[in-house]
């Protein structure tokens, strides 16, 4: 066996320990850094990299040489050529090559009942071409306009699974796949694209009842999107990355977000997958509601009290992130190192642990990428039990 | 899993309902690789609005 795969087999073997709650022999280390952070520090130019293919392998070779991981280090979700193809309002490609995400409305309020009544029906003939206007004209032009996003979807895609798998063999990654699907919460389906972050806060307070038949009737499709066609290989995950639950009241949150969410990660669960959710901003208040959730969820924490996670999900789940970006960017190497020492002392007693940051890093100027490597090397080289 | 819409088709169903004159086994195999374009196409559309 190469010394790449044998690699590989130790380092699946720690990723399966801890996904199936059990103590591994060392702390794995799966950071997540963004393709455009990675373009950055290999020295290539953001406004010209994302728009040839070729370009995925050159910098992430060139980050896997250069970062400790167990897992491949790169994720890559958003493509300008798609969205420049679409006429996209709700990713507009800025002048240094950056994807903008600014507040849309893909669903007026007078098109609740549509939704209810036929959410993908509804999601063809009203909220696409919304979003997208170069989907909004005659039927032969968006065929065509279709035909040419479809094609750049599948060949992103293809490239991304085929360099992965790729370099996954060269550097000897787990054999693991925690990002198979992204689909949203319900509730923060229908907020993010359909009505937006302001529309969606006075709904709630204006009409629930339509808010809440909107959010069932879409979770069907959420959980159409995340399933397998067949059986789960071992250790593959879907990623829920959740946005709204921060700026909803207790009680909105329990009516109008938790029971279809619910529904979504038990049913993901059930079927095999590992639901990997990022708990983005602060979810401390609502950390007795994810102990409900089936066994072995991934909760990815992006700030709030390491200990009191520990304490009220971390026998029962896995936990991930809290180290702060923002200190990759600030301090020092010791002290950056220092503060994985804290959190590994806090986090990793009993297992279901692994490292990441808190959030991955978007820019080269927001993550000094001389304290990545000196934090990464550290954990995964010394967090063994 | 299968959804009710206009856009969505299984094609085992529209195949027997749609095209009966297509022999069960030739059908069989048309599904099967039709199938896997529809759902593709399924996972694009709801990959749009993430």
């Amino acid at each position: 066996m190469s010394d790449a795969a044998t690699l590989a087999q130790e380092r699946t073997q720690i990723i399966t320990d801890v996904l199936e709650g059990r103590i591994p022999k060392r702390v794995p280390v799966i950071p997540a850094l963004t393709y455009e952070y990675s373009i950055e520090y290999v020295g290539m130019d953001l406004r010209t990299a994302t728009w040839d293919t070729s370009n995925f392998e050159t910098v992430c070779d060139k980050i896997c040489q250069d970062f400790y991981a167990d897992y491949f280090p790169v994720i890559h979700l958003r493509f300008p050529a798609l969205y420049k193809t679409l006429g996209a309002i709700n990713w507009i490609v800025g002048s240094s090559g950056w994807l903008q995400h600014p507040e849309v409305v893909g669903l007026n309020e007078d098109e609740y009942d549509a939704l209810i009544e036929n959410p993908l029906n509804c999601i063809m003939e009203k909220v696409l071409p919304k979003l997208y206007k170069n989907l909004d004209t005659d039927p032969v032009t968006r065929s065509l306009v279709m035909a040419k996003a479809f094609t750049i979807f599948s060949e992103e895609f293809g490239t991304i699974g085929a360099v992965t798998a790729k370099l996954s063999a060269k550097y000897g990654y787990a054999n693991a796949n925690l990002f198979s699907a992204a689909p949203s919460a319900p509730f923060d389906f229908v907020a993010d694209q359909f009505r937006g972050f302001k529309n969606i806060m006075l709904d709630v307070r204006r009409i629930p009842d339509k808010v809440e038949a909107a959010v069932k009737a879409v979770t069907p499709l959420l959980i159409k999107m995340g399933m397998p066609a067949g059986e789960p290989a071992p250790n593959t995950g879907v990623f829920m990355p959740l946005h709204m639950p921060p700026f909803m009241r207790m009680k909105d949150f329990e009516r109008l977000y938790w029971p279809t969410f619910k529904e979504v990660v038990e049913t993901f669960s059930k079927a095999g997958l590992k639901v990997l959710i990022f708990m983005e901003q602060d979810m401390m208040r609502f950390l007795d509601h994810f102990a409900e959730l089936p066994e072995n969820c991934v909760l990815w924490f992006e700030k709030g009290d390491p200990k009191l996670a520990k304490e009220k999900v971390g026998k029962k789940h896995i936990i991930t992130g809290f180290y702060p970006v923002t200190l990759l960017h600030t301090g020092t190497k010791e002290e950056c190192v220092d503060k994985a020492k804290e959190l590994l002392d806090i986090l990793a007693p009993g297992g279901r642990y692994y490292f990441n940051f808190d959030k991955s890093p978007l820019t080269l100027g927001s993550a000094n990428p001389e304290n990545i490597k000196a934090v990464l090397d550290y954990v995964g080289h010394n967090a063994n039990y | 899993m299968n959804i009710k819409s206009d856009y969505y088709r299984v094609w085992e169903e529209y195949l027997q309902k749609e095209e009966p004159e297509i022999e069960e086994v030739q059908a069989k195999a048309m599904a099967a690789r039709l199938q896997g374009y529809e759902e593709a196409m399924f996972g694009f559309v709801m990959f749009l609005l993430v």
